[in-house]
């Protein structure tokens, strides 16, 4: 019984094999790809970000109110999406 | 009572502070002094805060908006402030804090779209490791690589929803503009060979090959775990993909 699953699973794998080398050649990095982790943008200490930012001395953010205000204006007004939606959990 | 020339009980009451906690500078004020610079500061490592959160959670970002995500990160960054200088991996905490927040309540697949955005956020940051390429494995006799285990590759990440969220989350990468959840379970896995991070849908059967994998179970257990909770899956295919995908490391 053992040496027939093994058997089988051995046509399996060796068979994945020949179909992974029918793809086209894994393509080496160029020696100028290497990655570059940089300064985060995020951590920068700028005063020029934008909205949010308080370079005068006063914060214009209030993300504590208790009103939320803010409606949801991205892709997802477009989104369909299946019925029985409340079984999104992830399983793993 | 802290030393007043002490410099880390001096940064600890300045980030207390910045978080909220304005009397543990106290000790370093004047009477009744409340310094206006401190708002700056405040009003800079919030927007820090969610500007990382911005950068780690694109997909989210793309989905609910400008307005509401900065809205949402605010809270977020006020409740889960970063616990390591650096910001780049920023909000892992982001997804699970999203499934009770009750704004979101009406984007129920809101968390597994800020799950997948994660899962490339922790790819990109993984370790290096060499990719195994079909060569690598064509050069092993066919008769030994049942009795072989794999190693799985560092930044190989992936995630299995009963919902199309996956497709959602792909398609929305891709700038598409017909977005749809099917309904039908999906699988996406992240690798990362060297020319950069990969996403791709997979079988959910073959997240059950590479938890064996991940266990240290040699491919024919591997194989076999595989068919006994999907009885129609095609092995080969799924080796293949994995191989392809370059999800392998090694080989013991």
């Amino acid at each position: 019984m053992k040496t027939t699953l093994a058997l089988a699973a051995m046509a399996a794998l060796s068979a994945g094999v020949a179909y992974a080398s029918q793809k086209p050649v894994h393509v080496e990095a160029k020696p100028d790809q290497e990655k570059c982790y940089g300064i985060a943008k995020a951590g920068e200490n700028d005063c020029g970000a934008g909205p949010g930012t308080a370079c005068g001395g006063t914060s214009t953010i209030d993300y504590q109110g208790n009103a939320w205000k803010y409606v949801a204006k991205g892709t997802c007004t477009s989104i369909k999406t299946p019925k029985g939606m409340g079984s999104l959990t992830p399983k793993a | 009572m802290p030393a007043l020339n002490d410099l880390a009980a001096f940064q600890d009451a300045f980030a207390g502070a910045l978080i909220g906690e304005p009397t543990k500078l106290t000790p370093w004020l004047a009477p009744d002094e409340t310094p206006p610079g401190l708002a700056v500061y405040r009003g800079s490592t919030t927007s820090g805060m969610i500007d990382a959160l911005e950068a780690n959670y694109p997909t989210v970002l793309q989905i609910v908006g400008r307005d509401w995500f900065r809205a949402a990160a605010g809270r977020f960054a006020a409740e889960h402030p970063p616990t390591e200088p650096s910001l780049l991996a920023y909000g892992a905490a982001f997804g699970a804090w999203l499934e009770h927040f009750a704004p979101s309540a009406d984007l129920p697949y809101l968390p597994g779209i800020a799950r997948l955005d994660r899962l490339w956020t922790e790819a990109l940051f993984a370790a290096d490791a060499p990719v195994l390429n079909a060569c690598d494995f064509a050069a092993i006799p066919p008769a030994r690589l049942p009795f072989l285990r794999v190693c799985v590759h560092p930044a190989v990440r992936w995630a299995v929803f009963d919902q199309g969220l996956p497709g959602l989350w792909l398609a929305s990468r891709a700038g598409d503009s017909e977005l749809e959840i099917e309904d039908t379970p999906q699988a996406m896995l992240v690798t990362r060979p060297a020319t950069g991070i990969e996403t791709r849908l997979i079988a959910p059967a073959a997240t059950t090959f590479l938890k064996a994998c991940v266990g240290g179970k040699h491919l024919h257990r591997a194989t076999a775990d595989t068919l006994a909770r999907h009885t129609e899956a095609e092995v080969s295919r799924i080796f293949a993909g994995l191989i392809g995908a370059g999800a392998f490391t090694a080989l013991r």
